[in-house]
């Protein structure tokens, strides 16, 4: 769920919801899965379902902020930060994009799975994923990413 | 070097992130019993009500006879003046 939010007190919340779900949902668990991807499904249901809620108070941390990844080495850039800003990016997509490349880009969930945990199918996921890298990269564009990555090369 | 190809790189460090854990069992289980709670409340009141509505339609069946003898007081008054006449 930190995929969802990088807010703790917001992430424990919606761990808490899954888990209650998953409960109240285990009669309709027929096993024919790992118990795992049956808890994910909930897990990015959860999630798209509190972006959609989210979306109503949009506010984005711009780029500027992250004045930690303007360095030239790639090992000085802590993990976590570049999980921010990537958190940061995605969100200015709209939601059904943005759940789709947070999952390929965080979990690296193909096209299949992510039809599988959403009920959408394969063709659409694609087509999806094509059209949000477009906006993501006229967005990281616009704000000057690649400057700001200085230690990509 | 290609925006998304920077991109990639950087979701490539981004994975390398430690998530952080939480511990919400007695969270979950305090919401978990309150909403079974409720379910059975309902269902208590679900049972009140149908009993309810059983017994309703017994009583209306049978004062249903009753109901139909039922005739206005006010009737009295009309009733002989339908024979009288007025020239």
């Amino acid at each position: 769920m930190w995929r969802f939010s990088r807010d703790p007190v917001i992430c424990e919340e919606l761990v808490q919801e899954v888990f209650v779900e998953a409960y109240f949902s285990l009669k309709s668990y027929r096993a024919q899965a790992p118990f795992l991807h049956w808890l994910r499904k909930i897990g990015t249901r959860v999630g798209y379902r509190f972006w959609k809620e989210q979306a109503k108070t949009k506010s984005h941390m711009p780029l500027t902020d992250f004045d930690v990844i303007e360095t030239k080495d790639a090992d000085a850039v802590d993990s976590s930060v570049a999980a921010e800003i990537l958190h940061s990016l995605l969100g200015r997509l709209p939601r059904a994009d943005r759940l789709v490349l947070t999952l390929m880009y965080f979990e690296q969930c193909s096209t299949r799975e992510i039809a599988a945990r959403m009920g959408w199918s394969r063709a659409m996921v694609k087509m999806r994923a094509l059209r949000a890298r477009k906006k993501l990269k006229t967005i990281a564009e616009r704000e000057n990413l690649l400057e700001k990555l200085g230690w990509i090369r | 070097m290609d925006t998304l190809k920077a991109i990639e790189k950087l979701a490539q460090r981004a994975r390398e992130e430690k998530i952080p854990t939480c511990d919400v069992a007695d969270r979950i289980s305090q919401q978990i019993g309150a909403e079974e709670e409720g379910t059975f409340g309902f269902i208590v009141f679900d049972l009140f009500a149908s009993l309810s509505a059983l017994v309703a339609s017994v009583v209306g069946y049978f004062s249903l006879s009753v109901l139909k003898s039922l005739t206005s007081p006010l009737m009295q008054f009309f009733a002989p003046l339908q024979e009288v006449r007025l020239w």
